[in-house]
């Protein structure tokens, strides 16, 4: 059974077979080619939505992208259901699934539409008022009743069963839009060779074309150009052609971002679902086209009210009759060429209504001369009906605006054309300046900022011919651009409100018909103060709806401007935001998803500490051992044993998530003395020095360990969170600041693992398996690297110690740490060591005064706060920090300074982060003097200790101040920070 | 006894997927280093490694085994098989006066081979968990 309105012939359907769809629970049949839009029309359905604010029932206004009404749920099945999409944009397929929202109990009977008559209570920015009071009110009554009552659509909820993919391209030439225009600068652009690629947001090649049946393009009819474009741009090896593809963000330095739809499309969709391609083209081609303006009149949203381009579309596209007795209500040419088309489709042109005094142009002649009945200086003022209209009310026009007393005309369908607005997102993205074109009344491209060309009707070049020309040209190639025929030029367009229109009416007059923002709204707005256009657009929130204000941003701009008495070019425009049309979240994810959203990071040696049951946290993605628990031990008692088996024989410690880095060049010690706070050119080769990082501002933000391992190669650590920060800061500097120095980096940090062992045994553990270096101490002092071997594994062996006790830290080429690991350990275990994890060595090295960045610092510390003020070499002629160094604020009095605090009762252990006060019972406003850092249990010393940063804290020395807790305040003295082994004899065992 | 430190790859306990459009497998083992450098002065690598580093971005050259991928303007990444010996000191005397940076990275990366008249899709790589 072939749908009611379905025309009797023509359109790019695929009419041989029938695809079954269902709407709302109800069942139709529609065409390989439709869209679910179209195929509703060709059903006669009109009324496919409630509008957001006041439910108002809504029908299509355009059969575009730009569509702000016809928003429907798919149901694609468990976890494929996508609310929120544009029914223009969802290609049909047998067996689609789709509902209407925002309605209920039906579309037809919306018990929400009592909102409709409310609507005066409710304008724009209504709820501001609610915040006036009373108390209380905004979160117990307004606010779960606005939200229940708002919205569009419902969230899903399964998880999402599709897969998406990232894909990255250059190119020479992007062409966004494969319009006429659009097509023209990529063939052009093809035939020189260049790689090129063509985006389209639709599922076929040709824009406006699709819908062009009397244009001839290089002699053959418009539609027969198009397909051989197409195949020659599908044949061209040097073309990537993607339909389907919405390029929805232009980024810096012409970088785009795009969609693709691969199955969305398909009743039984596998593999991917959407693609985000980003392209980087060395020029980019805008060939973006231009939206249909609707008129600004009392009732404009009635379903059957649409634009004229779109009606005329759906009939000769789609073959889709939007009506049988159609109005038309126009200030363009274009409308007289949309009569036509629908007249030659079946339907009856009652009357074309131009509002402009006088119709002379290629198309209203043709109209006339057809025998169309059209009417100058005549406005549309109103339509009636409930759920689709039924009457057009048409006025003459007076000189003051308004509009005598309307003829009612009966109809089922009013089409309308304000004229053409050129779509300048992508261009306004780009960063490029729009100017306002006095002519056209329409904001075209001006000054761009990036390499690109905009052609076409987003130019305001509207003729055919001229189109195809400027699209060519742009190209880059060579030879005449196809020659166009039967293409006559269409000129006109107004702004704003077609007739000035009784206060009572304002309200219904639409704007933004997605936001439910009214001609009343905006004068609204201007009336409360608004003056700036973006106050204006976020009080009434015109133009923020998800189709960002294609269709009603000129006409709100003009209402504005003509209610603040300022020219519409210096009112403005406001900025154009990304995305162009929305995008799913899925896309952007892509790939990372599930383990792959946060992967963990496991070390070489990881598998060794699993089977010994230890527990681990996470350092960053790194999984880290915070303790070997023995059974039956609780957290304090493995703490304890670690440490004092550590400091009495020996303890063994993965330490290979520690950044590391390879610094090579003749240059290196130079550029080490310009990131670290040290001096490097003197350090011997084979000796290692504790550097501290400063930022520009003068803040310790890394430290670690430097070694030398020749006259131009270093191996630098840095924390296990900052090594990609560190590494790329060094890459940035290098690159961008100190150029003339011949230094590379590599980054080794998952290269070697690296096993540190702690304790008087150490030395006495490694003799047995090190080969080719003598470990004595006169031979392998403190703070030294020697390579040698382990088990014929070669090895970086480093004497350092972050425990204070003597210490020694294996770097083994990764694939061999766990073995070497292996090794280690069945030495240390004959001899009584144990392993440990990173809460025992917080604990050890806190006992030496050792910081941790991120712990003792907060990125507001500098060095001298933390004691090593010293270690900063200011005679050299610059390093990162240097000159922040110098100013008052970074060495005035009252600065935090690293001290220890012990409390006066030593089993307590006073709360890491507590303020320090210097009353015991602080009133309520009193300033802390400053915070502990680190706080632990100490078995070495056989009580509780901490770290605290306290204004002044080094002259303090003995003064008693108090911690806070939950409890109440803890008395505590300051004392020097170095609690342990305060002479270092011990790493000299 | 003498002691032998076994060696673990990253990928050895890797569940790959089977499939008749492809072969995926874990590389053997290799040696790998990073080259920096400037582009033009690297011709001596020719002799010394086997294949010179391709100034062309996202470009390769290979022979008898042995690759130099381009990574940026001033990296590249030198494979060459486990077994070769004398590498570092063959590349460190070609390039005696030319300033550069070879840091050894054979256990930084593990490799995997994908093989096949499909391998080239990029979305095979993308849409796959590993």
């Amino acid at each position: 059974m072939t749908a009611s309105f379905r025309t009797a012939s023509g359109g790019r359907v695929d009419r041989r077979q029938a695809l079954r769809f269902s709407f709302d629970g109800e069942r139709f049949e529609g065409h390989a080619g439709d869209t679910l839009a179209s195929a509703l029309i060709a059903n006669g359905v009109h009324l496919m939505a409630r509008s957001f604010k006041y439910h108002r029932p809504r029908g299509l206004l355009s059969v575009g992208a730009d569509e702000p009404n016809a928003l429907v749920t798919v149901d694609g099945g468990p976890g494929r259901v996508t609310p929120n999409v544009r029914a223009t944009q969802v290609e049909l397929y047998d067996g689609l699934v789709a509902r209407s929202q925002n309605a209920w109990p039906s579309l037809k009977y919306d018990a929400l539409a009592v909102n409709s008559l409310a609507s005066p209570l409710f304008p724009s920015g209504f709820y501001y008022k609610t915040f006036l009071g009373p108390q209380g009110a905004w979160e117990k009554l307004y606010e779960p009743v606005i939200r229940r009552a708002a919205g569009l659509g419902v969230a899903p909820t399964a998880a999402d069963p599709d897969l998406y993919a990232f894909a990255y391209r250059h190119c020479e030439v992007a062409v966004v839009g494969a319009g006429p225009a659009g097509l023209a600068a990529a063939l052009s652009a093809a035939r020189t060779g260049v790689r090129v690629i063509l985006f389209d947001e639709q599922p076929e090649f040709g824009g406006s074309l699709l819908s062009e049946t009397s244009a001839v393009i290089a002699g053959a009819p418009a539609q027969d150009w198009l397909k051989a474009a197409v195949d020659e741009l599908t044949a061209a090896k040097n073309v990537t052609l993607l339909k389907r593809t919405q390029v929805f963000g232009y980024y810096l330095q012409n970088f785009l971002a795009a969609a693709e739809r691969l199955t969305d499309h398909r009743a039984h969709p596998h593999g991917l679902r959407e693609k985000l391609w980003q392209v980087r083209a060395k020029r980019v081609v805008l060939a973006t086209g231009a939206h249909e303006r609707p008129l600004v009149f009392a009732d404009n949203d009635r379903p059957g009210v649409m634009l004229a381009d779109s009606a005329r579309e759906l009939a000769t596209r789609y073959g889709a009759l939007p009506g049988r007795r159609i109005v038309v209500a126009t200030a363009h040419d274009g409308a007289y060429r949309a009569a036509l088309a629908l007249q030659a489709a079946g339907a009856e042109i009652a009357l074309i209504a131009d509002s402009r005094p006088e119709a002379t142009g290629p198309w209203p002649t043709a109209a006339r001369a057809a025998g169309l009945a059209v009417e100058t200086g005549a406005a549309i003022v109103g339509t009636r009906g409930a759920l689709r209209v039924t009457h057009a009310l048409i006025g003459k026009l007076w000189s003051d605006g308004r509009a005598g007393q309307p003829d009612v005309i009966a109809c089922d369908l009013v089409a309308m054309s304000g004229g053409f607005t050129p779509s300048v997102h992508l261009f306004s993205q780009s960063r490029g300046k729009l100017k306002f074109d006095a002519a056209s009344r329409s904001f075209l491209p001006g000054e761009a900022r990036q390499a690109q060309t905009s052609v076409g009707a987003c130019n305001g070049i509207f003729s055919l011919e001229a189109a195809i020309s400027e699209g060519w040209s742009a190209g880059g190639g060579s030879g005449e651009a196809p020659a166009v025929q039967g293409a006559p030029e269409m000129t006109g367009g107004a702004l704003g409100l077609v007739a000035a229109l009784p206060a009572a009416q304002l309200s219904k007059a639409f704007v933004d018909f997605q936001n439910d923002v009214s001609a009343r709204d905006i004068r609204l707005a201007t009336r409360e103060g608004m003056r700036s256009i973006e106050h204006i657009k976020r009080y009434t929130t015109t133009g923020m709806a998800t189709d960002q204000g294609k269709s009603s941003n000129m006409n709100a701009l003009a209402i504005a401007a003509e209610a603040l008495k300022k020219p519409i070019a210096e009112v403005g425009l406001t900025t154009f935001r990304l995305p162009y049309t929305p995008v799913t979240f899925g896309l952007f994810g892509g790939p990372s998803r599930g383990k792959l959203f946060d992967p963990v990071r496991r070390t070489p040696i990881h598998s060794w500490y699993e089977r010994q049951g230890a527990v681990f946290e996470e350092a960053g993605l790194w999984k880290r051992a915070s303790r070997l628990p023995r059974p039956g031990e609780s957290r304090d008692e493995t703490i304890k044993r670690e440490i004092l088996t550590t400091r009495a024989s020996a303890g063994i410690m993965d330490a290979s998530t520690l950044g590391k880095i390879e610094v090579v060049g003749p240059d290196a010690a130079e550029f080490l003395n310009r990131v670290y706070v040290n001096s490097f050119s003197k350090l011997a080769v084979g000796r290692c020095r504790y550097g501290l990082m400063l930022n520009e501002q003068g803040f310790v933000y890394d430290d670690g360990v430097v070694m030398r391992l020749g006259p131009e190669r270093f191996h630098i650590t840095t924390t296990t969170s900052g090594a990609a920060h560190v590494w790329s800061v060094m890459e940035d500097y290098r690159q961008t600041e100190w150029p003339e120095l011949k230094v590379h980096f590599t980054s080794i940090s998952e290269q070697y693992a690296t096993i540190a062992i702690n304790g008087p045994l150490s030395r006495e553990i490694l003799s047995p398996l090190v080969e080719g270096i003598d470990l004595a101490s006169s031979a392998f002092p403190h703070m030294s690297v020697r390579l040698g071997k382990i088990g014929g594994v070669p090895v970086r062996l480093a004497r350092v110690s972050f425990t204070g006790e003597l210490g020694f830290e294996i770097n083994a080429p990764a694939d061999y740490g766990l073995g070497a690991h292996e090794a280690i350990w069945a030495e240390a275990e004959k001899r009584g060591a144990c392993a440990y994890g990173l809460d025992s060595l917080l604990v050890m090295r806190a006992e030496k005064g050792f910081i941790v960045v991120g712990q003792e610092t907060d990125g507001t510390v500098t060095a001298d706060d933390l004691g090593m003020g010293k270690m900063v070499a200011m005679a050299k002629p610059d390093f990162i920090g240097k000159r922040s160094l110098s100013l008052p604020e970074l060495s005035r009095p009252g600065r935090k300074q690293l001290v220890g605090l012990l409390s006066d009762d030593p089993a307590f252990v006073i709360d890491e982060g507590a303020q320090v006060v210097d009353v015991a019972e602080p009133p309520p406003g009193t300033s802390a003097l400053g915070h502990v850092t680190s706080s632990y249990m100490s078995p070495t010393l056989g009580r509780s200790f901490a770290l605290a940063m306290i204004a002044d804290g080094r002259s303090k020395m003995g003064a008693k101040l108090y911690a806070t807790g939950v409890e109440g305040t803890r008395a505590a003295q300051i004392v020097d920070p170095v609690f342990y082994d305060k002479g270092g004899a011990r790493l000299d065992a | 006894m003498t002691l032998e430190i076994v060696r673990h790859g990253p990928l050895e306990d890797l569940l790959l997927p089977l499939s008749p459009a492809f072969t995926v497998q874990v590389a053997p083992f290799a040696q790998r280093y990073i080259l920096r450098g400037e582009a033009g002065q690297l011709a001596p690598l020719a002799g010394a490694f086997g294949v010179a580093p391709p100034a062309a971005p996202l470009t390769s050259a290979q022979a008898n085994g042995r690759s130099a991928l381009w990574l940026g303007p001033d990296e590249w990444l030198l494979i060459a098989e486990a077994e070769a010996e004398g590498i570092e000191g063959a590349i460190e005397a070609a390039l005696d006066g030319v300033f550069h940076s070879l840091v050894d990275i054979s256990h930084r990366q593990g490799a995997v081979s994908l093989e096949g008249p499909r391998a080239r899709r990029p979305s095979i790589l993308a849409s796959r968990s590993i």
